[in-house]
Parts: C-alpha cells; structure tokens; sequence
C-alpha cells in the first residue's frame, strides 16, 4: 500500500469545496423555504407535487445510508462478490415491487382523503385510533434507534475519512446541525431537492472513484485475475459462511421487503403527484440500486487483495483505505464529500418525517392546531428531536443499539398487516392490532436471547414472525367480527373504481 | 391482456414476484460460481448474475406496470379530494 498524502481537509482547497457544499445546500434549503407555503401539506409533503425525477432521487438517496458504502464494503471484503446478491439481490426486484403493491394503493387513498402517514392511511381505513396509535408507537420505537445509528455511523464515516482531524462528536454535530438548517426552513422541500443534489453528488462520485481506483489497481482484469490467484474463495458463494443458503434466504425478509414500511420512504411515495411519476420511479429503481452496490461490492473485495489482513469490523474502514492509499490526496476531499452526502441524505430525510409523525398523529389528533401552528410545532418538535438524536448518538447507550440491530426486521414484519390492510376485505382491527402486537414480542424474545435459537428452525428470528404475523391476521380477524360494510366500501369500492377499469392506463 | 380482471392481474403481477424471488433463492445455480468464464473478462458469476438479474427486475417492473398498474380514472381523484373530512383516522 503506498501512501500518497494526507487528508487535505484542513488545506485551502479542502476547506474551500467542503464549504461550497455547504452553501449549495442552504441556498437550495433557502430558496425551498421561500417557496414554501406555511401549511401542513407543503411543509410536510412539499403540495403532493414531487414530479418523477424528484420523487426518484428522494427515494434514493433516503434509501442509500452509510451502510452501503461503509458497512456493504466491508461485509464485501470478508464475504466476497457474493455479498451483492445477499444484501441487495432481491431488493433490486422487490423494493419496487412493494411501491406498486403498497405504495400505490395508499398513494390514492393519499390523494383521496388527504393521509400522509401509515397511521392515517391504516388507522383511517379500519376507522381505528387503536390501529393509528399502534404504527405510530412502532414505526417511531424503530425508527428512533435507527436515527440515532445512522447518526453515528455517519459520525464515524466522516471521522475515519477525514483521517481524525474531524473527531466524531463534531463530525456527528456537524451532521446533523447542517441538515436541520435547510430542513427547518423548508421542509420536505427542503430535503427533496438537497437529496437531488446530494444523490447526483454521490452517484457521480462514486463512479469516478471505481474508475480512479481501477486504474490505481492496474485494470478490472488484472484485480480479478489477482483475486482469483489470492483469495479464491471470494469467487464462490458456497465457500462464504455468511451466506450460507439458510441465511441467503432468512435475510431476503430483513433488508429488502422493510423498505416501503420505513415511514420516511412511505411518506415520499405519497407526496407524488400522480400515477405516472411512481411507474417510473420503479422502473429507474433497479438500475440504481445495482450499480451503488455493485461499486461498493467491487470496492470491497478489491481491498480485500489489495489491503489484506484486516480483521472483523476493520473491514469497515476499506474504502478510506483503499482512497488514502492508492489516490491522491483530492480523493479523500471527493470521497468525503461522497460520504457527506450519502449520510445526511438519510438523516434530514429521518429528521423530518419523526417530526411529521409526532405533529400530526401525536398532537393533531389531541390538540386542535391551525395548518400554520402546526408547521412551527413542527419545526419545534424537528430541533428537539435531532437535539435528542445527537445526545444519544454521542451516548451510543447500549439499549438504543441493541434495540437497532433489528429495527429492520421491525419494519417488515409489519408488511403482512400493510398488505392485508390493503387488499383483504376481511381485515379488522382485532387483527391488525394482534398481528402488529404479537410478531413484535416474538422478535424480542428472539432477538433478546430470551427463546432459544432452535425456535426459529434454524432461519432469523425475520421469517417466523414475518409468518406469525399473517397467521395473526388471518386468524384473529376471521374468529372476530366483520368490518362494517359501509367501512369497507370506502376503501374498496373506491380500489374498485381504479382497478376494474377495462384498459389500465400504461406509461 | 387488458382485458383480464383485477384479481387477474395482480395474480399475475404476484406471479412475477414470485419468479424473481425464485431466481434470487437460486441455490441450484451457485455451482455455476466455480465454472462459468468471468464475465468481459472480471465479473465473476456471483457478480454478473446480479448484474442480469437487475435488467431482468427492470423488464419484470415494466411487465407489472403494464399489466396491472392502471391510473385512476381522469377527474376521480380531482372530483372526491374534497371530501377529505381532515387528517387522522379517517374521521
């Protein structure tokens, strides 16, 4: 490994393309905010207006976190080409998917009685405070530790590649502080067209490192010829324990299906507005997907022949490792800049909808507040939150992470009950509230070491209770009172007026 | 295939879902990892099959969008956004 300089981050130049970052983002959060009119449904869904390049770009960029270059590329070091498939494999196809078989259903309920939120569209549609009160509690328990991760993954990412001029509680602060200076202004807006900006930022940065990094290394065929002769195992699934089959299959219920339930994705699908933008949005999505982890994967394994030797978490760090050893010094400002963006579009875009779930499902609901009262409460809850957030991530308390480490199987074992909801007449409130209840504590059980291990049958702890769940629905619902006709008809016989038209509207 | 029900096509669209979680759980296949020549030349076949797969996610996408996706009908949404009775439980 050969050392070509220092982080430049505290030179001129650093300083300087660092601070016109920034300032790109609070002129587009400032101009957001003058455009921005002081309403509930334009703070917090930018007017159901998002056209198909924003609502793609939001998506994505709230989707990438620091995990996929970070944390992918060092699962990839240890685990080899195979990684790819594992993590994001199905979600290439399912994360899609779900946009159309929950995204669009609840977008025209959106459009049609004015929900934002699952507890609106879940709530409103079995006509029940229990249910609302339910995801409320839920998406905002898992959601929170997961906050307060990406915050401090975020902290470390910018620490580590800044080589430790920044440390992490001003990294973390740093974070987060800037995001809320055009978030508070401006809203979902706000953070709609900085996730523009920053996921072009990143998209084009990362595709000008692998072609830097390819060039460094000699040129694809030589790395892999390398890999090949060096650590052959890299090449081949079977060879990897941590894709062994039962895992493979156990992990396409964690990662991939708990998107669309994340309350910050669910709520920019219903600020689209119309149809056609969220057909195209899916069909930008694959692509996508696969070519931000598919350069994180090549990263990975690349460093695992060209900086051998690391152990366990180390791994993590393979990207600044690979830029700080075989780039120029401008690399690391560029991949700084690349880990900035990825990180912070996560984070406002987390920030924001905490702050929209507690204004209008928490409070609203309670209190009466006019549409302007509600954007400052908003705007209040909005600081204490990421106040809090920033304390905790500085804490890292040992409950908030473990609580983390399966916030993602949290959210998808509440897909059966979003789909249920969506598509079976018979679904009640009985069942919904057993099926969101009864998985959640089997999860913890499970996950707390409190069940023994073999109760999962050898799978995650995910795939039982993602089954519990439709089983919880099924049966509760069936042993428990109908739902009132004219409480069904609502909801389906308004479906049916869209979906039983002769010729589905194409592209 | 317009002409097919809604219940028609979305079994349908779930039927596609189901193909393509199939070829993602596809154990059978890895054998091929060892065999199969690298893709131009340095993509391996753990790698590569991804790489199909996110084209053939994109054509399924398509399929799904064209079978069973339809836009609300013109003015359906415009006509009844004014019955909202405001945000919370559908009250």
């Amino acid at each position: 490994m050969t050392k070509k300089g220092l982080a430049p981050v505290n030179s001129v130049l650093g300083f300087s393309i660092l601070l016109a970052y920034v300032l790109v983002l609070l002129i587009i959060g400032g101009y957001g905010a003058r455009v921005t009119r002081k309403t509930r449904e334009d703070y917090f869904m930018a007017g159901r207006g998002l056209g198909s390049i924003a609502v793609f770009m939001t998506l994505f960029a709230t989707n990438i976190t620091a995990f996929t270059i970070i944390g992918h590329a060092g699962f990839s070091y240890h685990a080899g080409y195979g990684a790819y498939g594992y993590v994001i494999g199905w979600s290439i196809f399912i994360t899609p998917f779900t946009y159309y078989l929950i995204g669009y259903r609840s977008w025209l309920l959106g459009k049609r009685y004015g929900y934002a939120t699952q507890p609106q569209v879940f709530g409103g549609i079995l006509k029940s405070r229990a249910v609302s009160l339910l995801f409320l509690f839920l998406l905002l328990y898992y959601t929170l530790p997961y906050l307060v991760v990406s915050i401090i993954g975020g902290g470390l990412a910018f620490s580590t590649i800044s080589e430790g001029l920044v440390p992490y509680w001003p990294a973390a602060a740093i974070i987060v502080v800037v995001s809320l200076l055009y978030t508070v202004p401006a809203g979902m807006r706000g953070t709609v067209w900085t996730d523009i900006f920053q996921g072009a930022l990143f998209m084009v940065i990362s595709v000008l490192l692998l072609f830097a990094l390819v060039r460094a290394l000699g040129g694809f065929s030589a790395i892999t010829s390398r890999i090949a002769a060096e650590q052959p195992a890299l090449l081949q699934r079977a060879l990897s324990p941590d894709l062994a089959p039962a895992n493979w299959f156990s992990f396409s219920f964690i990662n991939s299906i708990a998107v669309v339930v994340f309350p910050q994705i669910f709520i920019r699908i219903m600020a689209a507005r119309s149809s056609r933008n969220l057909k195209q949005v899916t069909l930008f999505y694959p692509a996508a997907m696969a070519l931000i982890f598919g350069i994180s994967t090549l990263l990975g394994v690349w460093g695992a022949v060209s900086i051998p030797g690391l152990v366990g978490k180390d791994s993590d760090n393979i990207v600044p490792l690979l830029i700080s050893g075989h780039l120029s010094p401008l690399w690391t400002i560029l991949g700084l800049l690349m880990i900035l963006a990825i990180v912070k579009s996560s984070i406002d875009s987390q920030l924001l909808t905490v702050a929209h779930l507690v204004t209008d499902d928490l409070i609203s609901p309670y209190i009466r507040i006019s549409p302007e009262r509600a954007v400052l409460w908003g705007r209040i809850i909005l600081v204490l939150f990421s106040a809090a957030a920033l304390c905790i991530a500085l804490a890292r308390p040992a409950a908030i992470l473990a609580i983390a480490a399966f916030a993602f199987s949290g959210f998808s074992i509440m897909l059966p009950v979003m789909i249920g909801v969506l598509y079976w007449r018979r679904a009640n409130q009985y069942g919904t509230c057993a099926a969101l209840i009864l998985p959640a504590v089997m999860l913890h059980l499970w996950y707390l070491g409190i069940l023994p291990g073999w109760t999962t049958f050898g799978l995650m702890p995910v795939v039982p209770a993602f089954f519990l769940a439709v089983i919880t629905l099924v049966a509760v619902s069936l042993l428990t009172p109908a739902p009132a006709a004219t409480l069904k008809e609502k909801t389906f016989g308004f479906f049916a007026r869209v979906f039983e038209q002769d010729e589905p509207g194409l592209l | 295939m317009n002409r097919l029900n809604a219940g028609a096509r979305l079994g349908a669209a779930s039927l596609i879902a189901l193909i393509m979680f199939l070829l993602h759980n596809s154990f059978w296949l890895w054998k091929w990892d060892a065999r199969a020549p690298f893709l131009f030349g340095f993509m391996p076949f753990s790698f590569s099959y991804y790489i199909g797969y996110a084209l053939l996610a994109t054509l399924a996408m398509g399929l799904v969008v064209t079978l069973a996706w339809p836009d609300p009908p013109a003015g359906l949404l415009e006509q009844e956004h004014n019955d909202k009775k405001g945000v919370g439980t559908g009250e």
